[in-house]
């Protein structure tokens, strides 16, 4: 039987990534109804709604467009965002123990690039157009700090495996002792999700920039693919800054839900409390504060984990 | 409230606001949200298509092109009055979800191909600014998808005495668009135009006289040889410059001379006869098809024709018939696209009665000419549309969540509700004054030294002390064309779409060319007959001052 359990964690993962995405696509929807003043409850299933209409809603193409670049870009965001969850251990159990499972996650990170602007490109026109270059202006500002503060806890764990990782924080949580690195990490979370104020590649001044042109299908798989990176983010930070599964009573599955659970509404609701940062100014904060400030964090991990080693 | 809640938790609408009509628009937007749809930002996501008073005449390709371009099911809502909105929007829900009746007309046509964007902003290929041509029968070119692009073309024709004149005027923006159409027929219609036989010559050496002239500095000159007769030689000539050959009159040399152009963009468009024509097209850059209007212009059929399009940046034509934009030197010196576009009527968060002619290089805006339709008019200053204008500067800076508060309060003041409005207003102003990243976004940025973030803040402001019975302590800023030109000239997209929000467009101007060199926007007025004498023609104006690149056509085409 438990040689089956990763294959069985593989199969939910698909289905419960996805689950936890509508769930926060209906929070943050009704969140608008409130703000609007319209209607909680039909606000909270509009995603649903909107499932079954884009579902319903003819495949539109656009002249000239770059079909297998645009639909790769399309499919691409929901299967990095799974892709990225079989790394992280729920308990004894990883759908996939990659010794490597902290770079693992970097590459996935950093095909969102390619992925965010094929969508751009694709759809054969300026404003998509403009929009996957916002994505990429805002990508070459945040990748650098994440891959620093991604490095941190890999340091501290001494491993690139991500249970390792998990497991080194059973005194301290990564979150306390390397608060700089976990708070780059959620921001960069955002930001290759396009959540919040990092959603200017989608941006109404755009007309909807990269999703401006799609319909049907392929506008609910970008849509939910961009929820599924969110759900993503929080489910990869748990192991790496919150503990794992550690936590008193419940088992340690249930421990790496809730606390991706808390981590996604923590983005989702510090995304809507803040506007959009252009992508032009945004460099001028990735690496004039943000670079130096990853490079301390790591500075002083790794003095830490030196000495800490050293001393034993 | 007529509609229960959640009636149109289905209905996905694009909203398209009659110059003058926003009163109506608000209230379109207000009965949505009541009933849980939300509002789209393009056709492609849309499912209804609701317009929001009489669009213009001139708007009414544009319309159609938007409509075409959405997928099915969708339906469409024509708005009159504020009171019947509740009513029509509904009966506009029941048709969507009549599946049967959607499914039936969905047969009856293809599956939408269609261009992207464009007709969104009268930029695109589509044919949308054609309209403005109209008079001529470009208009009718737009047609939209690819299928026909050419054929309406043919129209123009007509008489011959324009001949020469059209195609001038439309070169400028329109080229682009006939180009939209697929790549497939373009050409053929195209022949149309070349219209009788006689004139040939003359429009040729109309266009010289105008066109040529702007173009001078150039060899032009050769081009206006009218008759067939020198078609060839000239092109020699002109050989330093572009347009030498497209004077190709003569169906005989045609290609020849395209050689020399080279180097320059029009190169082969001289090809008068049918037989190369094709090639050099794309190479030639707007105006001078022009020029090659009679006999040519079959020939360029396909390829170029896109190309010809922009003015000159836009070569050849790139996926789906588009032009491709065209090198040239951005600021910084490195060579960057450069693209033709008009922004309006029918953005999201735009108004209506603006057209921005812009040229872009990458998303900065390198210069822009601006028309002002005329309108019914609005008074800015109401609580109503002072909420209106933060709610569109918070969604166009990317805050939605304060936006929809904003929205509220607007929503409730259009109602009558003072006090609940007032509330709403002092609330998402505190979110406003409060954010450090906005303030941060926004840094730099003022309209007529008044930074754009307290025209945000006095925009709400105002509202609420307004619908609280008090004295506005400030007016909303109107702006005339030319100082709407200055807002976004060498700004990116993002921040102009910003700057253009927080200002209300000038009904007493309208943006007309007369006192301005670059009348790129002649086409735009749909009278643009005389476009000879206009601008539209006027290589200097357009391509070099417009864009700025004094001899750009020529280095920078160079480099291919």
């Amino acid at each position: 039987m438990a040689e089956y359990l990763p294959l069985i964690v593989a199969a939910l993962i698909p289905l419960a990534v996805p689950v936890l995405a509508l769930a926060a696509a209906g929070l943050d929807a009704a969140l608008t109804a409130r703000a609007r003043g319209t209607s909680v409850a039909v606000g909270a299933a509009r995603p649903l709604r909107e499932i079954t209409r884009l579902l319903r809603q003819q495949r539109r193409t656009v002249l000239g467009a770059d079909r297998l670049l645009w639909r790769i870009g399309g499919v691409g965001l929901i299967v990095a965002s799974f892709l990225a969850v079989i790394v992280v251990p729920f308990g004894d159990t990883v759908a996939a123990d990659l010794p490597i499972g902290v770079v693992w996650f970097n590459t996935i990170d950093v095909a969102l690039w390619a992925l965010w602007w094929m969508l751009g490109w694709g759809a054969n026109g300026a404003y998509a157009l403009i929009g996957g270059y916002r994505f990429l202006a805002q990508a070459l500002a945040y990748e650098l700090p994440l891959m620093f503060a991604l490095t941190a806890p890999a340091v501290a764990a001494g491993s690139l495996n991500v249970g390792e990782v998990a497991d080194a924080q059973s005194g301290l949580w990564f979150v306390v002792s390397m608060p700089i690195a976990a708070l780059v990490y959620l921001v960069s979370v955002a930001a290759f999700s396009a959540w919040g104020p990092f959603s200017p590649a989608a941006g109404r001044d755009l007309a909807g920039g990269v999703l401006g042109e799609l319909s049907g299908i392929d506008r609910l798989l970008v849509k939910a693919g961009r929820w599924c990176l969110l759900v993503a983010g929080s489910a990869f930070a748990v192991p790496m800054f919150f503990g794992g599964g550690a936590g008193p009573l419940l088992p340690e599955p249930v421990w790496v839900v809730i606390k991706t659970v808390l981590v996604l509404l923590v983005l989702v609701f510090a995304g809507r409390a803040i506007p959009a940062v252009p992508p032009q100014r945004l460099a001028e904060i990735g690496w004039v504060v943000l670079v130096p400030l990853t490079l301390l964090q790591l500075l002083i991990t790794s003095i830490v984990s030196a000495t800490g080693t050293g001393g034993m | 409230m007529a509609v229960t809640a959640g009636g149109y938790a289905d209905v996905s609408a694009l909203l398209l606001e009659a110059p003058g009509e926003t009163v109506l628009r608000i209230a379109a937007e207000a009965v949505l949200a009541a009933g849980g749809g939300v509002i789209a930002e393009t056709p492609a996501s849309a499912n209804a298509l609701v317009l929001c008073g009489e669009m213009p005449e001139r708007y009414d390709d544009l319309v159609e092109r938007l409509w075409q371009q959405m997928p099915y099911p969708k339906t469409r809502v024509e708005l009159s009055a504020v009171s019947t909105v509740s009513a029509a929007v509904d009966a506009g829900a029941r048709r969507i979800r009549d599946l049967p009746a959607q499914r039936a007309a969905a047969l009856r046509e293809p599956v939408p191909v269609v261009a992207a964007m464009p007709a969104h902003d009268m930029s695109g290929m589509s044919g949308h600014d054609m309209s403005g041509m109209s008079g001529h029968d470009m208009s009718s070119m737009s047609g939209g998808a690819d299928e026909h692009a050419g054929h309406d073309m043919s129209g123009m024709s007509g008489a011959d005495e324009h001949a020469g004149h059209d195609m001038s005027s439309m070169s400028g923006h329109d080229m682009s668009s006939m180009s939209g159409g697929a790549g497939e027929h373009a050409g053929h219609d195209m022949s149309g135009m070349s219209g009788a036989g006689e004139h040939a010559g003359h429009d040729m050496s109309s266009m010289s006289g105008h066109d040529m002239s702007g173009m001078s500095g150039h060899d032009m000159s050769s081009m206006s040889g009218g008759a067939g007769e020198h078609a060839g030689h000239d092109m020699s000539s002109m050989s330093g410059h572009d347009m030498s050959s497209m004077s190709g009159g003569a169906d005989e040399h045609a290609g020849h001379d395209m050689s020399s152009m080279s180097g320059h963009d029009m190169s082969s468009m001289s090809g008068g006869a049918d037989e190369h024509a094709g090639h050099d097209m794309s190479s030639m850059s707007g105006h001078d098809m022009s020029s090659m209007s009679g006999h040519d212009m079959s020939s360029m059929s396909g390829h170029d024709m896109s190309g010809m399009s922009g003015h000159d940046h836009m070569n050849m034509a790139g996926p789906g018939g588009y032009p491709l934009a065209m090198g040239d030197d951005d600021r910084d010196g490195l060579e960057m696209d450069v693209l033709n576009r008009t922004l309006g009527p029918f953005l999201p968060e735009w108004d209506p009665r603006l057209l921005l002619h812009v040229v872009l290089a990458g998303d900065t805006v390198r210069s822009a000419t601006v028309e002002i339709v005329a309108a019914p008019a609005v008074d800015p200053a109401a609580p109503v549309l002072r909420l209106d204008l933060a709610v569109r500067m918070l969604r166009l800076a990317g805050w939605p969540a304060v936006a929809d508060r904003a929205a509220r309060a607007r929503d409730a003041a259009a109602a009558g509700e003072s006090e609940r409005a007032r509330h709403d207003a002092v609330s998402a102003r505190r979110s406003v004054a409060r954010s450090i990243v906005l303030r941060w976004a926004l840094r730099g940025l003022a309209v007529d030294g008044i930074p754009l973030r307290d025209v945000l803040l006095g925009a709400l402001d105002d509202a609420a002390r307004m619908l609280g019975g008090e004295t506005p302590r400030t007016a909303p800023i109107v702006r005339t064309a030319a100082e709407i030109v200055e807002l976004v000239t060498g700004r990116d997209l993002g921040t102009a779409r910003l700057l253009v929000a927080a200002v209300h467009p000038d009904p007493a101007d309208t943006g007309a060319p007369e006192p301005e060199p670059m009348d790129h926007s002649a086409m735009g007025h749909g009278d643009a007959a005389p476009a000879a004498e206009h601008s539209g023609m006027d290589h200097s104006g357009m391509n070099h001052g417009g864009m700025n690149h004094g001899g750009m056509n020529h280095g920078g085409m160079n480099h291919g």
